[in-house]
């Protein structure tokens, strides 16, 4: 994806390179509960490229993790307020994604992170870092 | 509380001199990208940078920023001739 790539192009990016996380977690879940066998393990290594692929074309190549992670002093006024309020929106999504997620595994009683064991932690650190070149992937017309 | 839109005639200052994007953006300090959100007017400048783009121009900050739609340059040249004439 180039960095002058429309919104439409960087939404749809957002949209797949997450959806392909869910995918790696849904069949991390299904092989270990209905037993691990070819398909999902060949499944849920295709998710996993994918993922590594869709975060490529969208927060490298776009430059947008470069945007987010730079020092302020190298990032102008105007870059400054965008990953302010990205970081910003971004934190909150993030806390209530993790609430949600703690108020459902203590719902239904599950220890820890129940069968998805250390991935589902490393999904949502993934996200926590991904989140912020996200939102302005979605929000800004140019980045 | 929602800022008030500032319009500006950095488009056709900086077509004028023959400046590009990236050659304001490196004199003012900022991305060139920046550039081209002030000058749809899709970004409003901090004082400071308001102040930086005018004197890249030697033009007074009134001039090149404006709370209301800008006239064109030709006009105001023109209305400007007709009230020293008067």
């Amino acid at each position: 994806m180039r960095p002058d790539a429309s919104v439409t192009r960087r939404r749809t990016g957002v949209v797949v390179n997450y959806v392909l996380v869910l995918l790696v977690l849904l069949f991390h879940y299904l092989g270990k509960t209905l037993g691990w066998n070819a398909v999902w393990v060949g499944a849920e290594i295709a998710a996993f490229l994918g993922t590594i692929a869709t975060f490529l074309a969208l927060h490298m190549r776009t430059h947008l993790w470069t945007l987010v992670h730079a020092k302020t002093e190298n990032l102008d006024e105007r870059e400054l307020q965008v990953t302010n309020t990205a970081l910003g929106r971004a934190y909150a999504v993030f806390t209530v994604l993790c609430l949600s997620i703690l108020l459902v595994l203590t719902l239904t009683e599950t220890r820890g992170s129940g069968p998805l064991g250390v991935l589902l932690p490393v999904s949502l650190i993934y996200l926590a870092h991904t989140l912020p070149s996200s939102v302005i992937a979605w929000t800004q017309r140019r980045v | 509380m929602k800022a008030r839109k500032i319009y500006n005639r950095i488009s056709v200052l900086r077509e004028e001199r023959g400046l590009s994007r990236r050659e304001l953006a490196e004199m003012t300090g900022v991305n060139f990208q920046t550039v081209g959100y002030l000058e749809r007017e899709e970004y409003n400048p901090s004082l400071d940078l308001a102040f930086r783009i005018s004197k890249c121009f030697g033009a007074p900050v009134e001039f090149v920023f404006a709370t209301e739609p800008l006239k064109p340059l030709s006009q105001e040249i023109l209305e400007r001739r007709q009230e020293g004439g008067a």
